[in-house]
């Protein structure tokens, strides 16, 4: 003990050397330091904005420290350090400093979790630890720094909010966050993430796409779901996208304190989809334009009838949806951050092709000016006005015909991108496949 | 043996006039003297009248009187269509073609006018008078180039006018009526939403309208030199000024006779008659949102065909070896011609357009 406190003292002196950063003018760290300097602005505010929601959720800190050489302030191993730095800067909530900090070595592009406080210890134990450890460890060795943290923050506030929604729920009344780690509850009744109630799948392309769509869940903390009917009319709702609120209210879907996540419903009756995001990220992360152009991406498949693929691309595609908005960058509609969902490909014939068109009008009609001599083809000035004479007049209804077009949720945007959310707080796009 | 060809001459000095388009009179030059036109019209009714009968007589005989035969060269081919005669004033000879009814002589500058090629069948109905001068075409042919901005800098510099020559160009004038028959299919659509779906209801109906549209004096050339879209574009003419044809309007200015007749010229006049005539008859089906003709019957009724002398400036100029052709108006001043495009400034322009758009998209989609 006495070695760890003096390999803690030295690490601190170098910590509170090397470190330049204005938040260390006095003893503390924030949730996210980066003393390495592998993140971006934007993406250290939001990690520190994701650690400290979950650290107030579930009353144990998270934290990240990266370095460049953590043999530097410890050559004795990447967990002794980040265990010395958690006790020197005694972080941590409450008397026992319960939290979890996640230490980054660039130079090893290693990163090492470490569990400190009882209850935190409780819920990342061993082989928790050791879990995280391993999942992460893949994306530092590529130098993906973000993800690999990302995922850190994904698996141990996911197994932290098991642990206090466990303890929450013995004591009092059912709270309204309704994680989804094994699938949604209300009651008795869970919902996995790919529910066939439809029997369009095998049981093993049910298992392997519930296992990517928790991947993606737990990664992005906004649950993935897909949830295959006969009929929605069986349920009594007005409309796909009326069923599709109730699955996800009556299971009680959705990931964090606003129950983020976005589900996909198909109705095989009339072949009927709808994709309704819910919560601020969920709706964020799944514009309107967003979810038109997530609808692409599965339709052809639904169209030929492969389930399989089309939910496979549902789910991956929502991985990248929520990636990007993580990146402050959501897909959706041209302008302002929006212009970000619009492929490279078609920015380019935008800027390339349209002031050509514009151009080329304004010189053919300076070159029209230039060539005044035609023919006439009409003799208007000659027609003798008042000398039309109407010998017959008939006027005869033949038929009457009528057509129907489903309206496209997205057709109801008023333009410049977003989302339109509903008084429900709820955001679709319906359609027929 | 009288001369075919008669000059007019003024009473008082002998020199000669020339019609005045501004003043409505004919002026001498010479000594500033003006007449009005029933005033020379009286004067030289005789010398007119000779002068067409010595025409009349030399068709009669044409192998011994006039034909390019007569004018006792060989120019072999190049000598079809045309004609000779004798100026009256300097006994000058003078080659015209074949069409010809009022020209200048050469050497004399004297305006003259053929009397017989207006004789019996051939005298028009109607002549408009110039309005406009000479001065009056050529300012206007300046200021047509005004605005042009893909016009060759040098063009409006360099380029000078190699002819200008105010003709009377035979018209045909058509009255007529449109006999038009046509059946439409009409829609007429209404959209409201039901739920989440938009219902769009549309009725049919097969519409029919049958009548007649009536039209005064469409104008076609009939001067086959004259080029046709040429003659179109400078239209229309104010038809409430003119006149009981008179050859003294004529001096000082061109004149062909036609050498297209009414009944070729007439095609021309219907199929514009016929356009013009769906369209009255398309406004009357309103209220649809769609009407497609399906069965169209669309006849014409020719009327009285009047044959009419119309004023027209032509300007002829010349730029790096090619011609540019002018038309004017002679009564309101509408100046129509192509001009040549500078494609130096054609791309220059195009790229001063779409550069500035593009660097604003590319702006708003790239860096926002």
């Amino acid at each position: 003990m006495k070695r760890r406190i003096l390999v803690s003292l030295l690490l601190a002196t170098a910590l509170l050397l090397s470190l330049s950063v204005t938040a260390y003018a006095e003893p503390g760290l924030g949730s996210v330091t980066d003393s390495a300097g592998i993140l971006s602005e934007t993406q250290r505010q939001g990690l520190g904005a994701a650690a400290d929601q979950v650290s107030q959720s579930v009353g144990s800190g998270i934290y990240v420290v990266t370095v460049d050489d953590y043999e530097a302030y410890n050559p004795e191993g990447i967990d002794l350090c980040a265990e010395g730095i958690y006790e020197y800067y005694e972080l941590g909530l409450g008397d026992d400093h319960e939290g979890t900090l996640l230490l980054v070595s660039v130079k090893h592009k290693q990163g090492m979790a470490v569990a400190m406080g009882p209850q935190t210890r409780a819920a990342l134990d061993a082989a928790a630890l050791r879990e995280i450890n391993d999942a992460i460890a893949p994306y530092f060795a590529e130098e993906d720094w973000y993800n690999g943290i990302s995922t850190f923050f994904s698996l141990s506030a996911t197994r932290l909010n098991n642990a206090a929604h466990g303890s929450q729920e013995s004591e009092t009344a059912p709270a309204t966050e309704t994680p989804a780690a094994e699938g949604a509850s209300q009651g008795e009744q869970t919902l996995a993430y790919v529910t066939d109630t439809a029997g369009l799948l095998t049981q093993s392309q049910r298992d392997e796409l519930n296992s990517l769509a928790e991947q993606v869940s737990l990664r992005y903390s906004c649950g993935v779901y897909v949830v295959t009917v006969d009929d929605y009319k069986n349920y009594n709702p007005s409309s796909v996208a009326e069923c599709a609120e109730g699955i996800y209210q009556y299971y009680q879907l959705g990931y964090g304190a606003d129950r983020d996540g976005v589900l996909l419903l198909l109705s095989m009756a009339d072949r009927d989809y709808d994709i309704a995001a819910y919560g601020d990220f969920g709706n964020y992360s799944f514009t309107d334009y967003g979810k038109d152009v997530l609808a692409d991406t599965f339709l052809d498949n639904f169209r030929s009838n492969d389930w399989y693929g089309g939910f496979r691309d549902f789910i991956s595609n929502s991985a990248d949806f929520l990636q990007a908005a993580r990146n402050g960058e959501p897909v959706d509609t041209y302008g302002g951050s929006g212009s970000a969902g619009m492929p490279t490909v078609l920015k380019l014939v935008i800027v390339i092709a349209l002031p050509c068109v514009i151009a080329l009008i304004a010189v053919s009609s300076m070159k029209a000016k230039m060539k005044t001599a035609r023919e006439k083809t009409t003799a208007e000035d000659y027609l003798i006005r008042g000398s039309l004479n109407l010998r017959i007049r008939e006027d005869r209804f033949l038929n009457r015909t009528q057509h129907v077009e489903v309206i496209q949720e997205s057709s109801h945007r008023s333009g410049g991108g977003g989302t339109s959310v509903g008084a429900s707080g709820f955001s679709h796009h319906s359609g027929k496949f | 043996m009288a001369s075919q060809i008669a000059n007019y001459q003024c009473p008082a000095c002998t020199g000669p006039l020339r019609f005045d388009g501004a003043s409505g009179k004919l002026v001498c030059d010479y000594c500033g003297s003006t007449f009005t036109v029933q005033e020379i019209e009286a004067l030289n009714a005789d010398k007119v009248e000779q002068a067409e009968q010595a025409g009349v007589q030399a068709q009669e005989k044409p192998q011994e009187n006039w034909g390019w035969d007569d004018a006792g060269s060989d120019w072999g081919a190049d000598g079809q269509g045309m004609k000779a005669y004798n100026c009256p004033s300097c006994g000058a000879e003078l080659i015209c073609d074949a069409t010809t009814a009022a020209t200048s002589c050469p050497y004399c500058g004297n305006p003259t006018v053929v009397p017989v090629q207006f004789h019996g069948m051939l005298k028009p109905d109607y002549i408009l008078p110039f309005k406009l001068n000479k001065e009056a075409a050529i300012a206007a042919l300046k200021n047509y180039y005004k605005g042009k901005r893909l016009l060759p800098k040098a063009f409006a510099d360099q380029n000078h006018i190699e002819e200008i020559k105010g003709v009377y160009v035979p018209f045909w004038l058509f009255d007529g009526q449109a006999v038009v028959d046509i059946t439409f299919n009409a829609t007429r659509s209404e959209s409201h939403r039901r739920g989440n779906q938009r219902v769009t209801i549309t009725d049919h109906f097969a519409v029919r309208r049958a009548g007649t549209v009536d039209f005064a004096k469409i104008p076609v050339d009939g001067a086959s030199k004259m080029p046709d879209a040429h003659m179109d574009a400078i239209e229309p003419f104010d038809y409430s000024e003119l006149k009981p044809f008179s050859m003294a309007y004529m001096p000082g200015f061109l004149a062909d006779k036609y050498d297209v007749d009414s009944k070729d010229c007439a095609k021309r006049a219907d199929a514009r008659a016929a356009a013009t005539a769906e369209n009255e008859i398309l406004q009357t089906a309103q209220g649809y949102t769609t009407c497609v003709p399906v069965n169209k019957n669309i006849r014409l009724r020719r009327g009285k065909v009047k044959y009419a002398l119309l004023p027209v400036w032509m300007l002829s100029t010349r730029w790096n070896g090619k011609s540019f052709l002018f038309a004017m108006n002679g009564q309101t001043g509408k100046l129509i011609g192509d001009l040549p495009v500078d494609m130096g400034r054609y791309w220059a322009w195009f790229a001063g357009i779409a550069a500035p758009i593009a660097a604003v998209l590319a702006a708003l989609l790239f860096l926002m």
